[in-house]
């Protein structure tokens, strides 16, 4: 196991995880809408295309970010 | 027809999402705003919040969905945003704005020009917020920009058209869409900022803070309607001296 960093909080995930897995295990817990939202690795945006070909490294640093309203 | 990039718009007026105290509500204002264009916001998750749930909704509704990169204080910062809203909603339109300063919201002009120009470079549909700048409003033109959106006053101010002398410059000027957006806080302003020559408003507080967002956002549909089309029709001349419009001496034998 390895620790990533989900939006500033440590997670636990198997070495060599996808992002996809990781992030579909993070959405089942906690009820997110993959669909909806963003994810920044270290503080370049992942585009969706490449979820499935990257693989989290020890203390990756991940942000989801969504759309919310506003002007 | 209003046309931004390959877009057009049957409305002029364009629509935040922002600050109604419910999506029932927002949704139920946009859609008697008759608006085809809204404006939503890039946010970190917070699971502790949740979200919105505004995104599907107004898919359904069929209205353009604009982020915005609001609370970026630099270029860096908004062309990550940028970067982002893309992935969330697979737009390449961008309502850019950078302001620093939490007080009066001010648009940095030296951070906007330059992510627009890289913005543009990248392929995006830059739509700036920009201070009421002549000069930048053409800069941002010749980068490539989409359309300016220039400042009517401070956002969520509702003071109106307190730069108007310098809105007329803009729009005698600008070879792309001008849009009014920030300070509208009534439908006579809009209709106003129409009667300039502005080819749209964007309008979010004034709607979402009324008694009754759903009747004021079909007040400002009909409000940028008339000021449209008077200013289609042509408004008279201003004189300072009084010209009759009846015969003053017709029936005193004088």
């Amino acid at each position: 196991m390895i620790t990533i960093f989900i939006n500033d909080a440590m997670k636990q995930v198997e070495q060599g995880a996808s992002l996809t897995k990781v992030l579909e295990q993070y959405s089942l817990e906690n009820d997110i809408q993959l669909a909806a939202i963003a994810v920044a690795i270290n503080n370049c945006v992942a585009p969706r295309a490449t979820w499935h070909t990257t693989q989290c490294q020890a203390n990756d640093k991940l942000e989801l970010f969504s759309v919310v309203a506003g002007g | 027809m209003l046309t931004i990039a390959d877009h057009q718009f049957q409305s002029r007026l364009f629509t935040g999402t922002g600050k109604f105290a419910q999506s029932d509500l927002m949704l139920a204002a946009i859609a008697a705003s008759e608006s085809q264009l809204v404006t939503l916001a890039v946010k970190r998750l917070d699971l502790n919040t949740g979200s919105d749930n505004i995104l599907q909704p107004l898919r359904d509704s069929g209205v353009k969905l604009l982020p915005n990169t609001a609370g970026a204080r630099n270029v860096k910062e908004a062309i990550f945003a940028a970067h982002l809203a893309k992935e969330m909603l697979g737009t390449n339109w961008v309502k850019l704005e950078i302001h620093p300063d939490p007080k009066y919201l001010m648009p940095d002009p030296i951070e906007t020009l330059e992510a627009a120009r890289i913005l543009c470079e990248q392929g995006y549909v830059v739509l700036p917020y920009v201070h009421a700048d002549p000069v930048l409003c053409r800069r941002l033109e010749e980068v490539g920009c989409a359309a300016v959106m220039p400042l009517g006053s401070p956002i969520g101010s509702n003071q109106g058209l307190a730069t108007e002398t310098f809105l007329k410059i803009i729009i005698e000027q600008a070879n792309v869409p001008v849009i009014v957006d920030a300070g509208i806080g009534a439908p006579s302003q809009a209709t106003h900022a129409m009667e300039l020559g502005a080819d749209a408003v964007l309008v979010n507080t004034a709607i979402a803070s009324s008694a009754d967002p759903v009747a004021m956002g079909h007040c400002f549909a009909q409000a940028v309607n008339t000021g449209r089309q008077a200013y289609l029709a042509g408004l008279g001349a201003v004189s300072h001296q009084a010209h009759n419009t009846s015969p003053l001496t017709g029936f005193l034998n004088e």
